[in-house]
């Protein structure tokens, strides 16, 4: 399911930001273009972070960027960027290379594309790779689970 | 015994993180013990006995004065497993 969603229309590398908003903006940016969402789901985004804090970077240098369903999504959609150089939202998990945008439809659509996703994160070397590589190619494998060297 | 995995929106992380405490707890061989998520809303209407989530909301998790497990990396199964293992010693059920 994963390779559904994460394709080389919503995946980039090396994309540059120097803030928490740019980190939200750049992740939604392919969303908005494949229609997964509505323009206000990027404050509904701002909002959750300003209402409870920096809970989203949920590993070192990782953010899972998400609204809920009713913030403006549109259909199931993820997208996924790492960044040219880190950036530091004041989270413990900084500095931010990492960034998966998520779309929800519902409560439960994404669920397989999730657990895909946390299986991936967990193999250290994938996760590393992930956050740094500048091939477009190395990190469409990565994320179709093709060992890559 | 119910744990309760909560996360802001109760979608995102709060799911990935209900995965591990699940594949944790069988590996405990811990029956009995049911596991859902949620948003930080519902948590306290929730009745769970045991609340997981990320570091930054843990704060407003403790104020409904249940055990609370707070996570800074939820990719790190070891620091999950240690603190699961903890609070299911004094809870009785390990």
């Amino acid at each position: 399911m994963i390779e559904r969603l994460l394709n080389k229309h919503t995946v980039r590398v090396q994309v540059s930001c120097a803030t928490r908003d740019d980190l939200i903006h750049e992740g939604l940016r392919d969303l908005l273009a494949q229609g997964c969402v509505e323009e206000r789901y990027e404050k509904a985004i701002q909002k959750a972070f300003e209402a409870h804090g920096n809970y989203m970077a949920i590993a070192p240098g990782f953010l899972l960027s998400h609204a809920r369903p009713e913030d403006g999504v549109l259909a199931l959609g993820m997208s996924c960027i790492n960044l040219k150089e880190g950036v530091s939202i004041g989270s413990e998990n900084d500095p931010i290379r990492l960034v998966i945008t998520l779309a929800a439809k519902d409560n439960t659509s994404h669920i397989t594309a999730l657990q895909e996703l946390m299986h991936l994160l967990m193999d250290e070397d994938v996760f590393e790779q992930l956050k740094t590589t500048d091939s477009l190619d190395t990190m469409l494998s990565l994320l179709k689970g093709e060992e890559t060297k | 015994m119910k744990i309760m995995v909560c996360c802001g929106s109760g979608l995102g992380s709060s799911f990935m993180i209900q995965m591990n405490v699940e594949k944790i707890l069988k590996e405990l061989s811990v029956s009995g013990v049911e596991v859902d998520h949620c948003d930080l809303g519902s948590a306290k209407g929730s009745g769970a006995d045991v609340f997981v989530g990320t570091r930054d909301i843990a704060g407003e998790l403790q104020q409904i004065g249940k055990p609370v497990i707070s996570l800074t990396n939820m990719l790190d199964q070891d620091n999950l497993r240690t603190q699961l293992n903890e609070v299911l010693a004094k809870e009785g059920i390990l």
